[in-house]
Parts: C-alpha cells; sequence; structure tokens
C-alpha cells in the first residue's frame, strides 16, 4: 500500500510539478534566447541612426594610365584611433601640364597626414588648415603647378567631406552613385551666368575652357569647400575618392554597376575596367574606395 | 533673419508660366505656383496668385491664403504657400509643388502645417519638375557645402543643367537659410 502511494506520489509529483517545470524551463529558454536574438535582429534592421557605429572597409589603387609621370597622390590615415578620430581619405591630383602637379599633389597629401588627427566637429578649423597648405604652396610655387583636393574625414558613421577643384567623392547608395562635391571650374561659373539669364547651357559643355579648374590647392587665395555638417552614412554605403582619371574613363552609372559586397573586389573591378578600356590618352587614375560596414559587435 | 533665393527659369519653353512670388513684409511670405497642366490658362493663374499675394490678404494666416488661392485659380493649379521667421515655417500645399527641410544635417520632407526652426536650417521649396532632377543625397550634400542660398541653388542648377541643359519644362523653386544668430 505504501509502495503504491509513493509510485503514485512520484508519478503525481512528475506529472504536476517537474514536466510543467521542465516545459516553463524550454519557454523560458526559447524567451531569453528571442530577446537576444531580437538585439541584434534590431541592430541590422534599424541602420543609419546616429547612435550605429560603422566601420571603413577601404581599398585603394593609383595608376599611371598613358601618362609619363603619376602625378595622383593619397593618403589614407591610420586606423588605429578611428572611433576618436575617425578616418581620413585624401585623393589630390597634380595639375597636368605645369612642371610640379606630381610635387605639389605630393606635398597636399604628405602636409594633411603629418596634421593627421584633425578634430572631426569642427571642419571649419580644418578648412582653414587646408587653405593654409594651399597658401604656403602658392608662396613655394608661385602658380608654377597646382594640385586638385578631395578629402573625406569619416568617423563612425558620420561624414565631413572637403574639396578643392574638380577631384570627385562619389556617395554610392542603393545601386546609385552620385557625386557629393561641387567642382570648382569653368563649367560652373559659365552654367551659373547662363542659368542667371534664363537661358538653356548646351553651350556652356561645349566651350574648350569649360574644363579649365578655377580653384585648386596652390592657388592664391583658394577656396576649400567643406561641409558644415556632416553627412549621416548607412550600412551598404560606398565612398569613393577619386581623381578625375577614374570619372573621365567611366560614368557614374557604370561605376554603380561595379560595386559589390567587398571594397577590395569593387576596387579591382574599377581599376580593371579602366585599363581594359585603353584609352589612349588615359589621365593617372586613383582611388580609395570606401565601404561602410555595420559594426554589429 | 532668414536669407533666400528664388530660381525662376523658363526651361526649353517659349515662356515662364510658373509663379514665385515673394513678399517681405510684415513677415516673409512665398508663394510657388506650378502652372505646367493647366495648359491655356497657366498665365492668367499665375497672375491670380500674384494678384493675392501683393492684396491686403497676405497678411492673414496661411489657411487663409491657400483657401483664397484654391477659389480664384482653376482645380489643378498645384502651389504652394508659406510664411517663415527665424523660429518657425507654416506652410500649406497643393499638388507637386512641395518642400525638403535640411536639419541638423539630415534632409526631410516638409510637413504641412507650422514646423519650429532652429538656426542653419535649410529649406528648398520647388516644383515637381524641379525636384525630378536631384536625389535627396544630392540636395543634401548641395546644402552642406553651401555657404548662402544663391551658392546651394546654383550647385542644383548644375546638377539640372548636367542632365538636360536646362532644356526642360519651367523651373521654379526658392532656396532658404535661417540666420537666427545674426
Amino acid at each position: 500500500m505504501s509502495s503504491l502511494f509513493d509510485n503514485d506520489f512520484g508519478l503525481g509529483l512528475a506529472v504536476f510539478i517537474l514536466i510543467p517545470l521542465f516545459l516553463a524551463g524550454i519557454v523560458a529558454f526559447f524567451y531569453f534566447l528571442d530577446n537576444y536574438m531580437n538585439k541584434y535582429r534590431r541592430m541590422v534592421k534599424d541602420l543609419g541612426t546616429k547612435d550605429r557605429n560603422l566601420r571603413c572597409r577601404i581599398a585603394y589603387f593609383s595608376e599611371r594610365g598613358q601618362r609619363k609621370r603619376q602625378e595622383d597622390s593619397c593618403y589614407i590615415s591610420p586606423m588605429t584611433n578611428s572611433e576618436e578620430d575617425g578616418v581620413i581619405a585624401v585623393v589630390s591630383d597634380g595639375i597636368g601640364g605645369l612642371k610640379y602637379g606630381d610635387e605639389i599633389s605630393k606635398k597636399v597629401v604628405d602636409r594633411i597626414s603629418s596634421g593627421f588627427p584633425y578634430r572631426f566637429e569642427d571642419s571649419e578649423t580644418n578648412s582653414a588648415i587646408l587653405r593654409g597648405i594651399s597658401r604656403d604652396i602658392y608662396n613655394r610655387y608661385k602658380l608654377e603647378g597646382g594640385a586638385t583636393l578631395a578629402m573625406v574625414h569619416i568617423r563612425n558613421n558620420l561624414m565631413h567631406i572637403y574639396s578643392c577643384g574638380d577631384s570627385n567623392i562619389i556617395l554610392v547608395r542603393k545601386g546609385k552613385a552620385m557625386m557629393l562635391n561641387p567642382k570648382q571650374n569653368y563649367l560652373s561659373i559659365l552654367i551659373n551666368r547662363l542659368a542667371a539669364n534664363g537661358e538653356m547651357t548646351k553651350g556652356a559643355y561645349l566651350d574648350k575652357d569649360a574644363r579649365s579648374l578655377v580653384d585648386f590647392m596652390g592657388n592664391s587665395y583658394s577656396r576649400v569647400n567643406r561641409t558644415c555638417s556632416p553627412l549621416l552614412l548607412f550600412d551598404g554605403d560606398y565612398v569613393i575618392v577619386a581623381s578625375d582619371g577614374l570619372t573621365d574613363a567611366m560614368s557614374l552609372e557604370k561605376i554603380a554597376d561595379y560595386v559589390t559586397n567587398h571594397s577590395v573586389i569593387t576596387a579591382e573591378h574599377l581599376k580593371l575596367s579602366v585599363k581594359s578600356s585603353r584609352r589612349p590618352s588615359q589621365d593617372n587614375y586613383t582611388a580609395i574606395v570606401i565601404r561602410m560596414e555595420y559594426d554589429l559587435f | 533673419m532668414v536669407e533666400y533665393y528664388i530660381l525662376k527659369h523658363k526651361g526649353g519653353q517659349a515662356c515662364y508660366n510658373d509663379a514665385v512670388v515673394p513678399v517681405a513684409s510684415p513677415e516673409l511670405s512665398i508663394a510657388i505656383a506650378a502652372t505646367e497642366k493647366l495648359g491655356d490658362t497657366a498665365p492668367v493663374a499665375a497672375k491670380i496668385v500674384r494678384d493675392i499675394m501683393s492684396s491686403e490678404l497676405v497678411a492673414g494666416k496661411v489657411p487663409d491664403l491657400a483657401s483664397e488661392i484654391d477659389r480664384h485659380t482653376p482645380d489643378n493649379t498645384e502651389y504652394m504657400v508659406f510664411k517663415i521667421n527665424d523660429d518657425r515655417i507654416d506652410s500649406m500645399r497643393r499638388g507637386g509643388v512641395y518642400g525638403k527641410i535640411v536639419k541638423n544635417g539630415e534632409l526631410k520632407v516638409l510637413p504641412n502645417g507650422i514646423l519650429g526652426l532652429e538656426d542653419e536650417d535649410r529649406i528648398v521649396c520647388g516644383t515637381e519638375e524641379f525636384f525630378s532632377f536631384l536625389a535627396d543625397e544630392e540636395i543634401l550634400a548641395d546644402s552642406l557645402f553651401a555657404e548662402s542660398c544663391q551658392e546651394w541653388m546654383n550647385y542644383m542648377i548644375k546638377r539640372i543643367s548636367d542632365i538636360n541643359w536646362l532644356s526642360g519644362k519651367n523651373l521654379s523653386a526658392v532656396t532658404l537659410i535661417v540666420r537666427s544668430s545674426e
């Protein structure tokens, strides 16, 4: 009788306490697992908010094209303290046909690299520093040469842009490539003039001087364009800092077509595409390809 | 203070039929009317908008101005009318005329009604034709590079010109920057 009671008691204990406890344990386990995974699911879905960190995957190439000299120079800052200092990517294109194009473009990136790190928030001061570099170049070379400047300063998911001349800063987002920085060339002046008179602007593009630079590093008082507030970057964005040798060889639409999920492969595609086009007058072409990736952990 | 710059370009058309009417007193009020869909009645509709903006009605509230425009212009007139000062913008719109605002480095669509403004907020209002050539990222980048309203507009005009040499339909837009610290 007593053993029957023991058996029934054991069975009852199992049915009414242990099994519900076991099931509750399973439910709790999955509940916590789901919560844990949700945290990451939200992070992946909720891209581009200001509290999200992105990291840069960077690749670059710099080729001579059909020119005798390499007049492009580039610089990518160290990434050891990128959360604090950000990352700087610079391309400078020496003005062709002038004596010291290569020397000046190298000087521009050297001076910028020696001044790193820069205060991310203070784009006005950074722009003044860049103007100072330009002024020093003017004092040294007295307009016997010059170079363009295209520079991005990326920290987490924010980007400041600095630009002087006609080099390119391109954003590729959702399959569309967009030029971000304004060009300081004569074409822009002609277009503004025609538009202000209410005229069409086709003639401006036919002008033989349309592509002439009106400002550059090494000009007497050059204006370095800069963003007054940073741009927000998103996971999967590409930022391409390039000399005009790249954009002369391929359209923005084509650049967007070459973008993949990896910066190195994208850079390789772009380089090979320019190389295989075999343009007889291919200018030096340099590009720093930056893919913004979500920093999951 | 609110700085502004107006674009009125006939594009490749024979004449400019849209209307962009600024009135600076008592506070800055601007009306933009797109008359593209009106055909022969376009010049009349544009004149009505100009007349309303030059009447004493402009001192009234934005909804009253908008209903006045609604009452007197053809049904398919597209327009936006707004009043702006250092602290706020009050806007009403109908059809394909709208605005975008750059606030703290982000671009958003300007909502109907009242919106608070801060120093350095940047606004662009224009017709659908004007915006059709510009990606949001391009508008944003141009606004952040520009040191003045005219410069911002010039950057955007350059982009449109790169696509169609300004040979399309009428282009109408206005750029505004709040300079409350001055």
